[in-house]
């Protein structure tokens, strides 16, 4: 029995000739929050899509709790909640109709599972606002009710906070992370917002046009992090001219007309700084610094940063 | 599968649709009453109009844009994912559905008699109400079979309201001339023309008086079976086909 809720190997959508998911090696561990990051059109929702069989799979093989969820959704899909991109509701009824609907449909909701789950997401019971009257941020949360209303052990959220306001994210993030810990909910979540993922995530997935790029945990991705000196001087090619000849260094980076990024951290700093101020360079700043996440995103998907 | 069918029901909720059949079938009898009364038919008379026009023209026009609206609602408002991910068995949501279409077809029918019935009371003829009442009954049922044709028609289009909705009207048309004319139904297209082969069988309950034409075109039991089971054959396995086309998209 594998240790992982979710497990994928080697797995891949292509449509026509476009490779959509490219060989992706996804691992959910039981109870953590795994945060799938990438830019739109990375490949996330067709990831989400195939785990749950809701599209099909060209190669590899994607396991649910130990099982295919082929031909297993009858046992497999009562243990899982899902949003899949937009949440689909009727216009017509109410949010409360809309979830009895699905609470009967499941079979297995409690008897008071709407009126919890529309709590748990701050949105009130019985209210007589039709579904089509929603705001995107109520209609988001209606969705988020609606997976979290038959208890499942795994919930699987294609960007969840889209179309929230910034109260409404943070609400959100935190009763994702509360039932998380408090309720040892397995959480796959994807985002193109890297500090949600950032605040919310105990493991990672860098995706990158169908490729995942980088999987680990975020302590493991914060030690990787690169450090660095951080040079702010007044004439930058004098400096680095210095810094080769004098320390010969040359594992650094010019970052603007008067930022360098020094990479050997064990250099002796005060030497540099007296070497740089003798030779006629102002040193504005001087200090050890860390990459960010989004330095680090950027990094290893070769391109522009992200939000 | 009662879950299922009261579920399929409250997605009718204030829907317009539901809203537009139900004033169709009540303001249907209305130009029917005012030419009964200009006329001065008798039940008769009042009858048989209803039943041509009401349950072989209007009703199957209405439930066809009921069942267009019906089926195309998931995949309208996306909710078709929300039905996989319960998950939902195909066979036994689309027994549901057939299910709430015949039950508004039943209904249909009873609002058409109920309605002759008033129309009656104003003329002064109650006569045979409820044998009429009968009949009607089993037009509403035997029209959810002589729909099915229509609905895999529906199913197995893309979405496109328009586009179905000229076919929906053509397949009805091609039905109500055969109901309106005395001309002989050839063997092989019954099972097509299903509307107007329950209007035919039905025709010795239904027709003011029995003339010799009309016993020349009245279907015998047998035809009419034949005939009847083909139509739910054919369209049965075309919306089995649709259907999980668009329940697996």
């Amino acid at each position: 029995m594998s240790d992982y809720v979710i497990e994928t190997k080697q797995l891949t959508k292509v449509y026509g000739d476009q490779t959509a998911v490219n060989a992706v090696n996804l691992h959910v561990k039981k109870g953590q929050i795994y945060g799938l990051l990438g830019r739109n059109g990375a490949g996330k929702t067709t990831i989400m899509k195939m785990i749950l069989g809701l599209t099909s799979i060209t190669s590899g093989e994607a396991n649910v709790f130990g099982k295919n969820i082929k031909g297993q959704e009858k046992r497999v899909y009562p243990r899982i909640g899902a949003i899949i991109e937009t949440p689909g509701f009727y216009p017509n009824l109410t949010g409360t109709e809309n979830l009895e609907i699905f609470a009967r449909l499941r079979g297995t909701a409690a008897p008071n599972a709407v009126k919890n789950a529309l709590e748990v997401v701050g949105l009130p019971y019985k209210d007589k606002k039709l579904f089509g009257k929603y705001s995107l941020g109520m209609k988001q949360r209606l969705g988020i009710a609606n997976a979290i209303l038959h208890d499942p052990e795994l919930l699987i959220l294609d960007e969840p906070t889209n179309g929230l306001d910034p109260i409404g994210i943070a609400e959100v993030r935190n009763f994702i992370k509360d039932l998380s810990a408090s309720r040892g909910k397995t959480i796959l979540i994807s985002s193109h917002i890297l500090s949600e993922i950032q605040l919310l995530a105990d493991d990672i997935g860098i995706i990158d046009h169908g490729v995942l790029l980088e999987e680990s945990s975020m302590s493991e991705l914060e030690k990787k992090n690169r450090k660095y000196i951080l040079l702010q001087v007044s004439d930058v090619p004098k400096a680095a001219l210095i810094l080769e000849r004098q320390f010969q260094q040359k594992n650094y980076s010019v970052q603007d007309d008067h930022t360098l990024r020094l990479y050997d951290t064990s250099l002796d700093m005060g030497a540099v700084n007296k070497e740089l101020v003798v030779q006629d360079v102002t040193v504005i700043s001087s200090g050890l610094c860390n990459d960010t996440l989004e330095d680090y995103f950027k990094r290893i998907t070769g391109g522009e940063g992200i939000a | 599968m009662l879950n299922l069918v009261i579920g399929e029901l409250t997605k009718l909720k204030r829907k317009k649709i539901t809203i537009c059949t139900i004033i169709a079938a009540c303001m249907f009898p209305i130009p029917v009453a005012i030419m009964v009364i200009a006329n001065s038919y008798d039940m008769k008379n009042i009858f048989a109009m209803l039943v041509q026009l009401g349950d072989c023209f209007m009703m199957p026009l209405m439930l066809g844009m009921f069942a267009m609206i019906f089926f195309y609602m998931e995949q309208d408002l996306d909710t078709m994912k929300n039905m996989r991910l319960i998950p939902v068995p195909m066979g036994k949501w689309l027994c549901a559905k057939l299910m709430v279409i015949a039950l508004v077809s039943v209904i249909y029918s009873v609002v058409t008699i109920f309605a002759s019935f008033l129309i009656g009371l104003v003329v002064g003829d109650i006569s045979g109400i409820w044998s009429n009442f009968i009949i009607n009954v089993l037009i509403g049922i035997l029209m959810c079979a002589a729909l099915l044709p229509m609905i895999a028609l529906i199913i197995n289009q893309k979405n496109n309201y328009i586009v179905t909705g000229i076919l929906i009207f053509i397949f009805v048309m091609l039905n109500f001339i055969f109901i309106m004319s005395i001309t002989k139904i050839p063997a092989w297209a019954l099972p097509f023309l299903p509307i107007a082969a329950v209007y035919r069988f039905l025709l010795p309950y239904t027709a003011v008086k029995m003339t010799i034409y009309l016993e020349e075109i009245t279907l015998s039991g047998l035809q009419f079976a034949g005939a009847m089971l083909c139509t739910i054959f054919i369209s049965v396995i075309f919306i089995i086909f649709g259907f999980h086309k668009k329940y697996s998209r």
